[in-house]
């Protein structure tokens, strides 16, 4: 016991500010104002109209913007895996979004999805030689709640690729080659041992990367906030709470809720993953 | 039938030359053992019939057919690799059928195919294990079963028992010949280990940097050795090797060297002149024999051994000795107290296994004959 | 052997074409935020016709400007501190908890492994509440202090986590061997495993200087209200607010994304195993 004193400080420290939070959250989302204990803050929040759209919002970023990240660090991963020429250099191509701030990318989609005349207006619009006329007239992208949301999707899903990229590079690379060989010389065409072969075996790093971004997911701020100012996510709610609104109980009562619901994607995602290995080791190669 | 040939293979990695121009004729059926020292090619050989690695030149044909262009999934082969390479998301069974299910083979010849090949090797009871949850040797099993439910022309089989303890090696070498009978059909076996090979092969393919060093039968290899090295690689413990001159001594082919003159081979007689000045010598320890009362033929040469140290592998003994001119010796004989530390003795060696190689280039001075 | 693979050929196609549009993807919008901070207004501002591929007279007024601005430089340099004394206080922290989780088991280590991962899981902007009210109760707020606290919360889960990967490939026989030769525990520490583990400590302050950096929640909470002080991305932010021309946001952009470039290229190695090593524990 004497030996693990070095450990102390940075447990007391994660420790502290843990329960910091967890009690400051608890305790602010049953105040208001003098009144305390009261359920007024979660009664004003679940009859404010924008808390749903908010959830629902959230929800819909959360259910296609996971599967986009996984399928993209995959897709990125797997071209990767398969190189005919310059691995290194294309992985290391593939890792410069991870590079960019997302405050930074954010306001570069800002710059180029501007409602008038952007850059991206000009291109849709056919202005440039290389790309097809797709649109007539300039596209307000924030002030529409699909397209602003899809816009800060965008960003999101390019800024973090890498991180599920090399997650999933990384559960690619411990496959043992000879396992693919033998797949060969069994008579598995690419398409087999892909969906066979590979596929099963990555799923570990695919699970990982669900974790994650899922959590990522609920948890986005910036895009939004730069990007969908007027149709909030559950992140940029709170800000809005907090800040503007000057409530910081309802701030604190969507807090919890957005870590409730974290946490319950995270026990889906498991359980969810956990059977799907299951079947795969219980029904084998079948199709 | 289900010939493979090769002719001329060469592969390189980078500009480091790793077999170099290799031809090998291998029978439809036969039990086949590339065997060589590590690092020897072996392995790239094997993943290069299989069609895992790229030929740089020359031809390889199974059963007639040319290979060249055709990827590992369309070559009649089947292979086991030296880790198994079972896959670990799936049971047994499903290792087994994988590849028949790819064929899109039909259920119930499916199950007549497992009905088949699980007896075969012993894997009753185990189909719904994972790779993880069975033993090396059920493992090694589970790999030949996979390759043969696939009826191969040709299985190719990447030292698959170097992973097994002793005496569960000498089990699957019983198992393989076996099966080998029971399925017949043309097995080529990657090996490091030449008494394995010895047991198992109707004919071995000695391999060294990626030539081929000699290419015959079990007993001819250990007998009539085409090269230095074969004569150093078969057989245990190593040789002794000396430097000697051909010559003559009244009028009989002889070979001079620091152990004594000893009397070889009439079939040296005609390349006493033509074979270069200075040659290598090996003759094996088993064919060095203690000099008792035994009547001797004019082809034995006697010379006077001093042992300096006995070792007892086993039911003989190796003696190491020393003769009057320093030159180690090494020798068996059958019983420890016949031998004693600093007492010289008589041995003696016949012709027929006094092997002489050209110091240059290490073959055989017989060269073709063999 | 001069024979072609058609399967194979086929591949390659399908393959360098998905490389090309992978590729495509990710440095176009690269260059588009290169070419607005090098771009002259009639380039931003073109009255509707369209904004040109390239600048029509590229510049570098956008950073001379920048750079002449006092308040440009104040705001680095305060990102900078904050960095700075975030990996300072991280890798003090970090380091000794690495060791003593990659070498011992002790009966509090799976509760600590837990705090370590829900720590992670809180989304920033509820732990960011009641860490400001914190500071505010504790006159902290709106100093550097209180955000060098906040940048080390967030690192040091992942920091710490690579720390112990790290010592875990320390082979105990070192220091046991050390031990014998007689060298006191402090010694071993800093003589011998600091130094060996040394590429990974340097990653992983790497990473808590970019994650500070790059950070915005905390900093806008904890600073925008009192204004005194200021990181680069408040100050993007605040100019983004302000709508000022596209181009001097790209260039401060750029500014904000050039550091973290440099280091993410230079330690490419190091990032990706520590990235992947806390990942997937
Ligand atoms: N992918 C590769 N790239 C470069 N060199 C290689 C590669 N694979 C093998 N080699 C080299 O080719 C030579 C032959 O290797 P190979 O694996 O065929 O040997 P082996 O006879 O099977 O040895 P072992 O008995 O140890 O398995 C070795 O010198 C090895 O270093
Ligand atoms: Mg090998």
């Amino acid at each position: 016991m004497s030996d693990i004193w070095p450990l102390i400080p940075a447990a007391i420290y994660l420790l502290f500010f843990f329960m910091l939070v967890m009690i400051a959250l608890v305790t602010l989302s049953v105040t208001e104002g003098d009144l305390f204990p009261t359920f007024e803050p979660l009664q004003a929040i679940l009859k404010n109209t924008e808390f749903y759209d908010a959830l629902i919002n959230t929800l819909i970023f959360v259910i296609i913007g996971t599967p986009l990240e996984l399928i993209a660090g995959l897709f990125a991963a797997l071209l990767v895996y398969n190189s005919f020429w310059g691995k290194t250099f294309i992985r290391s191509v593939f890792v410069i979004p991870f590079a960019f701030p997302g405050l930074v990318i954010a306001t570069l989609l800002f710059i180029l999805f501007d409602s008038q005349g952007g850059f991206a207006n000009h291109l849709l619009q056919g202005q440039y030689s290389f790309f097809p006329k797709v649109i007539d007239h300039d596209v307000a992208w924030r002030g529409n709640k699909f397209l602003a949301l899809s816009v800060s999707m965008l960003g999101k899903v390019w800024r973090d690729m890498p991180i599920s990229m090399l997650i999933i590079l990384s559960g690619l690379n411990s496959i043992e080659p000879e396992l693919i060989d033998a797949a060969k010389t069994m008579g598995a065409g690419f398409r087999a041992r892909l969906t066979k072969i590979i596929l099963p075996l990555v799923f570990p790093a695919m699970t990982t990367v669900l974790l994650l971004r899922s959590v990522e997911m609920w948890k986005e701020f910036i895009f939004p906030y730069i990007l969908a100012g007027n149709y909030p996510l559950l992140g940029t709610l709170i800000e809005k709470l907090y800040g503007f609104g000057s409530e910081p109980g309802e701030a604190a009562v969507v807090a919890l809720i957005l870590v409730g619901l974290t946490v319950l994607t995270l026990i889906l995602i498991v359980e969810i993953t956990g059977r799907i290995k299951r079947e795969l080791v219980n029904s084998g190669v079948n199709s | 039938m289900a010939d493979l040939v090769l002719k001329n293979i060469q592969k390189s990695y980078g500009n480091h030359p790793v077999i170099h121009g290799l031809d090998l004729h291998i029978k439809s059926g036969e039990f086949v053992t590339l065997l060589g020292p590590s690092g020897c090619g072996k392995t790239t050989l094997l993943r290069m019939i299989a069609g895992l690695e790229k030929i740089d030149s020359g031809e390889l044909w199974i059963g007639g057919k040319p290979m060249q262009g055709l990827p590992a999934q369309k070559r009649p082969i089947g292979m086991v690799f030296q880790s198994y390479a079972l896959f670990p998301h799936m049971n047994v069974k499903n290792n087994i059928t994988f590849g028949l299910k790819i064929q899109k083979m039909e259920e119930h010849a499916i199950f007549s195919k497992l009905d088949w090949v699980i007896p075969l090797l012993g894997l009753e009871g185990l189909e719904n294990r994972l790779p993880k949850e069975i033993s090396g040797g059920q493992r090694q099993r589970v790999a030949l079963a996979r390759a043969l439910v696939l009826d191969p022309e040709v299985l190719l089989l990447d030292e698959p028992l170097s992973n097994l303890d002793a005496a569960l090696r000498e089990l699957a070498m019983d198992e393989l010949k076996r099966i080998h009978q029971e399925v017949g059909k043309t097995i080529i076996y990657v090996s490091h280990n030449q008494a394995e090979a010895m047991t198992m092969s109707q004919r071995i393919a000695v391999l060294n940097k990626g030539h081929l060093e000699q290419y015959a039968e079990p007993m001819r290899l250990y007998d009539e050795p085409a090269s230095r090295f074969t004569a150093e690689f078969i057989g245990s413990p190593i040789a002794n090797s000396y430097v000697g001159k051909l010559g003559t001594h009244d009028g009989l082919p002889v070979v001079q060297t620091a152990v004594g003159i000893i009397r070889i081979s009439d079939r040296c007689m005609g390349h006493v002149s033509s074979a270069p000045k200075e040659i290598r010598v090996c003759i094996r320890p088993q064919d060095i024999h203690q000099l008792k009362n035994q009547v001797l033929t004019p082809y034995c040469s006697v010379f006077r051994v001093l042992p300096s140290l006995i070792e007892t592998p086993g039911d003989r003994c190796l003696v190491i000795g020393k003769t009057n001119s320093g030159e180690a010796v090494r020798f068996f004989v059958d019983r420890v107290h016949t031998v004693v530390v600093g007492e010289p003795l008589d041995v003696f060696v016949s012709a027929e296994h006094v092997h002489l190689f050209n110091s240059e280039n290490g073959k055989n001075i017989l060269g073709e004959q063999i | 052997m001069g024979y072609i693979d058609k399967g194979e050929v086929a591949k390659k196609i399908v393959w360098t074409s998905c490389v090309i549009v992978m590729m495509v993807g990710i440095i176009a919008p690269i260059y588009l935020l290169l070419k607005y901070a090098i771009s002259d207004p009639s380039t931003v501002n073109t009255g509707g016709r369209p904004i040109p591929i390239w600048p029509n007279r590229p510049t570098f007024d956008m950073f001379l400007y920048l750079f002449k601005d006092r308040e440009f430089w104040a705001v680095v340099a305060n990102s900078a501190i904050i960095a700075v004394s975030t990996v300072a206080l991280t890798s003090f922290l970090s380091v000794p908890a690495g060791y003593v989780l990659a070498r011992y088991n002790f009966p509090l280590k799976r509760f600590f492994l837990i705090l370590l991962i829900s720590v992670r899981l809180f989304p920033d902007i509820s732990s960011v509440i009641p860490i400001a009210t914190f500071f505010v109760r504790m006159n902290l707020h709106s100093s550097y202090l209180s955000v060098v606290l906040a940048h080390t919360l967030l690192a040091l889960p992942y920091v710490i986590f690579m720390a112990t990967t790290a010592f875990e490939f320390v082979p105990k026989d070192i220091e046991e061997q050390a031990r014998v030769i007689g060298a006191n525990r402090v010694t071993i520490f800093t003589k011998i495993l600091v130094p060996m583990v040394f590429p990974s400590l340097v990653a992983g302050a790497i990473y808590t200087f970019l994650l500070s950096w790059d950070e915005f929640i905390f900093a806008h909470f904890l600073l925008d209200t009192g204004g005194q002080i200021q990181t680069l991305t408040l100050y993007l932010n605040k100019n983004l607010s302000f709508s000022p021309p596209q181009n001097i946001l790209a260039a401060i952009s750029v500014c904000l994304s050039v550091p973290v470039m440099i280091f993410t290229f230079i330690v490419q190695r190091y990032m990706v195993s520590g990235v992947v090593s806390g990942a997937v524990k």
